[in-house]
């Protein structure tokens, strides 16, 4: 089968279209909206005795951003700014693992540091993956009082043919993350949905699109959204 | 300043290793119409009464067929070579229902193996002439000339190290096959 008709046929990929249109279009998200692209690059390298090193590299681009509605943080236009994070990884079991590492971000002109620790847990079902990620970070900068972030977040993999991801095969990933984030005596909460197509090259190449659609300040009336288009490759040295 | 965005993946670009060939090895879904006959008549034989999702398995020395279908409670995969000749029938049993002597010598064996270790999964295969398979599965009779061998996935750890193997054995308990089970790459459930 071709891979052109693997996609149009498959019901999972109606569903994924489905979801990003209702996402999209929602009445909900008329309180100010920004559109951007969100581009990353991932690459792994596996170390000794279940060590891995991981880099990422992401940008963010803004494209177009609703009228600014007052009191609310509109992400603004253009360049935005760009992330290198770096984590260290440990298999501390057959399907989970433990890291740790820093992110350095580049934004209007100035560097702001995040410290980050996680752990994840895989569960692989007949035709599933499902992964689980509890996350902490730190993040200090020179002008605002450090920001401390706990996060939870699922992803789900499914294959678009046969049971399992193949190579040179498709497949779809749903993200959902809550994050709550606390800045000296404030609170907010965020939500993701990140609904990605995605196409497995090699072992080592995996390339990901969708859209990543983010509602902050849950909490408050200030909500914010913004639908990044993302763009992942991840590599595999 | 998109500068500091771009550079980095130029450089990336640049490595060779990213792109190296990788072993073809696949399962996808198939249509019925793209099944050889003698696998459509197999299945024909039973009387299945959910959807059989047909699937072919490429690996670097040839290709074969797989029907997956529910029937009265048992999930079954039934394989067929190239050609649409039936291979085995497989379905998943509790490893509970195991005959005690092979079980008991399957156990023996862990126990040297591993400090510790869990049957993950336990499953029946079975193969012998068609007749004979289609009447087990129809449940119309009970035929002894089948060969049934059981295929566990065991997880286990020896020296600080779990690891998850897949082992065939006889229906006596002897060990015919081993391998470790590779997990495939989680970098884009974890990053």
């Amino acid at each position: 089968m071709s891979l052109k008709a693997q996609i149009i046929l498959n019901t999972k990929v109606k569903i994924l279209l489905l979801l990003t249109g209702i996402l999209l279009y929602s009445p909900v998200w008329s309180q100010g909206a920004t559109y951007g692209i969100l581009p990353s690059l991932n690459i792994n390298k596996a170390l000794k005795k279940d060590w891995r090193i991981n880099l990422k590299i992401e940008g963010r681009n803004s494209l177009h951003t609703t009228p600014r509605v007052e009191g609310h943080n509109n992400a603004g236009q253009g360049y935005l700014q760009t992330d290198y994070a770096f984590l260290v990884s440990k298999k501390v079991g057959l399907n989970n693992s433990l890291s740790g590492g820093f992110l350095l971000r580049y934004k209007d002109q100035k560097l702001i540091h995040r410290f980050m620790q996680q752990f994840t847990l895989f569960k692989k079902y007949a035709t599933t993956r499902w992964a689980h990620r509890f996350a902490m970070d730190q993040t200090k900068s020179l002008t605002d009082p450090t920001k401390y972030r706990i996060r939870y977040r699922t992803t789900l993999e499914f294959p678009l043919s046969g049971t399992a991801v193949d190579v040179k095969e498709w497949y779809l990933k749903v993200n959902n993350e809550w994050l709550n984030t606390f800045q000296t005596r404030n609170q907010s909460v965020e939500w993701r949905f990140v609904p990605l197509i995605g196409y497995k090259f090699s072992e080592r190449n995996k390339l990901e699109s969708g859209i990543d659609f983010r509602k902050d300040h849950l909490n408050t009336p200030k909500q914010n959204n913004t639908f990044w288009l993302n763009i992942n490759w991840y590599l595999i040295l | 300043m998109k500068v500091y965005f771009i550079l980095p993946f130029l450089f990336f670009f640049g490595l060779k290793k990213n792109f190296a060939q990788q072993k073809f090895e696949k399962e996808y879904r198939i249509k019925k119409e793209q099944v050889p006959k003698d696998a459509i008549n197999f299945i024909h034989a039973i009387a299945f009464d959910h959807k059989i999702k047909w699937y072919k398995e490429e690996r670097i020395a040839g290709y074969s067929y797989e029907a997956k279908t529910p029937f009265r409670g048992v999930k079954y995969s039934i394989e067929f070579d190239a050609k649409g000749k039936i291979e085995d029938v497989e379905y998943e049993i509790f490893w509970a229902v195991v005959p005690t002597v092979p079980q008991q010598k399957m156990i023996d064996f862990f126990d040297k193996t591993f400090q510790k270790w869990r049957i993950v999964k336990t499953q029946v295969h079975l193969n012998g002439p068609p007749q004979a398979l289609i009447d087990l599965i129809n449940q119309t009779s009970i035929p002894q000339q089948l060969v049934t061998k059981y295929e566990l996935v065991v997880k286990g750890r020896k020296e600080q190290q779990s690891q998850m193997m897949e082992y065939l054995f006889s229906d006596k308990g002897t060990l015919e096959k081993q391998a470790k089970i590779v997990f495939k790459s989680t970098d884009h459930l974890e990053y």
